[in-house]
């Protein structure tokens, strides 16, 4: 019992470490802005602080967590001032690409593609985002996915093949058309 | 977006959950065996596999070291405006409206909002367990092994930095129970202070300060510990909501 005590004791603190960076990541996925992402990273904690005594465990924390996280991101692009995505670690141009080495091609591509993926992933519509970003990304099942988005687990199903079918027929196209502009060059 | 053959439209949606592993043993095999046999569902399989490691080798962002700080400060201003009405009417001396807690103060501040929370969520299985008539002395290896206040007082000293302070230190060295009709002096303006009101309704202030005290000295555990202890506590709720459940 004292064991018991000790953890649950730091459970706030320990719940913070464990899932803040997870959040701030899906969050940031889903927003492109890391300013607005790390507010809402506090919020979402805010809320759980909030509603502790109303937490009834019936879903694990972590879902629980990120339907918070995703109401949060939902709201904030729908908001009317909602931006165009500025400048994010992931955001296309900003970082120049290391020089290519030997060896090194297969990760410059990744990154290229990842960059790629970063902006059309911005592009799918919210929920198909969320979708996609919780199970590809956060490792979340259909099924937490589903309470998370308050929606059927066939639903999450649909909307995770339609973004990644999506993204995959885009960046397949964006692919192809820079290996035909390298063949054009050489 | 590219036409789907015929033979293919079936197994498209199922290409996606083939890669989430969310088909069953039947489908997968079933698909699976379909794969060997088209071109463009191998091609295809293969696309949708390539958008995940491409979302994967996107950079992380880094959790600013910060932030546990500034969602300390959000949690202390947010609080209910009982609790504030409490703490000022056992406080009269202490304004409400004194300026904002220095950034120095703002660990000591972070970590008794949070061991306090912990406390609640603690207390909320606790009781639920216990069942709704749970105020209860606190048991005895709990007390006893109560940290030292010389290196718990610190953090709630900063927070309360008033003279009557060092009563918490007295209350937590007791060896007796603390009587249910004991006047709140202190401990129980410092965790309403901290967002627990509820706590001092339960009359469980000496369980609470003891936890929240406990949690401050976990502050310095290693990560691996503290996750050890997270899936302790995720594994007793489950417990607990199966046996709501049955």
């Amino acid at each position: 019992m004292l064991a018991f005590r000790r953890g649950d004791a730091a459970a706030f603190d320990a719940l913070f470490r464990r899932w803040s960076g997870p959040l701030l990541r899906y969050l940031d996925r889903m927003l492109r802005d890391p300013a607005t992402a790390e507010e809402l990273v506090q919020e979402a904690f805010l809320r759980v602080h909030k509603a502790r005594d109303r937490y009834t465990p019936e879903a694990r924390f972590s879902t629980w967590l990120y339907r918070i996280a995703t109401n949060l991101a939902l709201n904030e692009l729908r908001r009317p001032r909602h931006r165009v995505p500025h400048q994010s670690t992931d955001a296309e141009g900003a970082a120049p690409l290391p020089d290519r080495g030997p060896g090194t091609e297969a990760v410059v591509d990744a990154r290229v593609l990842g960059r790629a993926a970063a902006l059309e992933l911005s592009q799918l519509p919210e929920k198909q985002r969320a979708a996609l970003c919780l199970t590809a990304l956060e490792g979340l099942s259909y099924a937490e996915v589903a309470e998370a988005l308050e929606v059927t687990e066939k639903a999450v199903k649909s909307l995770v093949h339609r973004a990644r079918s999506t993204l995959a027929t885009r960046l397949a196209s964006q692919r192809e058309g820079s290996m035909a502009a390298e063949r054009s060059v050489t | 977006m590219t036409e789907i053959p015929a033979r293919c439209i079936e197994w498209d949606e199922d290409l996606s959950a083939l890669v989430d592993e969310e088909l069953s043993a039947e489908r997968e095999a079933e698909l699976r065996a379909h794969i060997d046999s088209c071109e463009r569902c191998t091609r295809r399989l293969q696309e949708l596999c390539d958008v995940d490691l491409s979302l994967a080798s996107l950079p992380a962002l880094e959790v600013p070291g910060d932030l546990a700080a500034r969602l300390a400060a959000r949690i202390e201003v947010s609080q209910p405006a009982a609790s504030v009405a409490e703490v000022s009417a056992a406080m009269p001396s202490r304004p409400r409206t004194a300026p904002p807690a220095p950034r120095r103060r703002a660990t000591a501040v972070r970590l008794a909002a949070m061991a306090a929370a912990a406390a609640a969520l603690l207390l909320a299985v606790w009781v639920a367990v216990r069942g709704p008539e749970a105020p209860e002395p606190v048991p005895p290896l709990a007390r006893a092994a109560a940290p030292e206040p010389r290196d718990a007082a610190t953090p709630l000293e900063e927070i309360a930095p008033e003279p009557e302070a060092s009563s918490t230190q007295q209350q937590l060295g007791r060896d007796e129970p603390a009587p249910q009709e004991q006047p709140t002096a202190e401990p129980p303006i410092q965790l309403a202070e901290a967002g627990l009101p509820e706590l001092a309704d339960l009359h469980e202030e000496d369980v609470a300060m003891l936890i929240a005290l406990e949690a401050i000295e976990l502050e310095a555990a290693e990560d691996f510990d503290v996750i050890a202890n997270l899936e302790l506590l995720e594994r007793l709720l489950d417990a607990e909501a199966a046996g709501d459940a049955g």
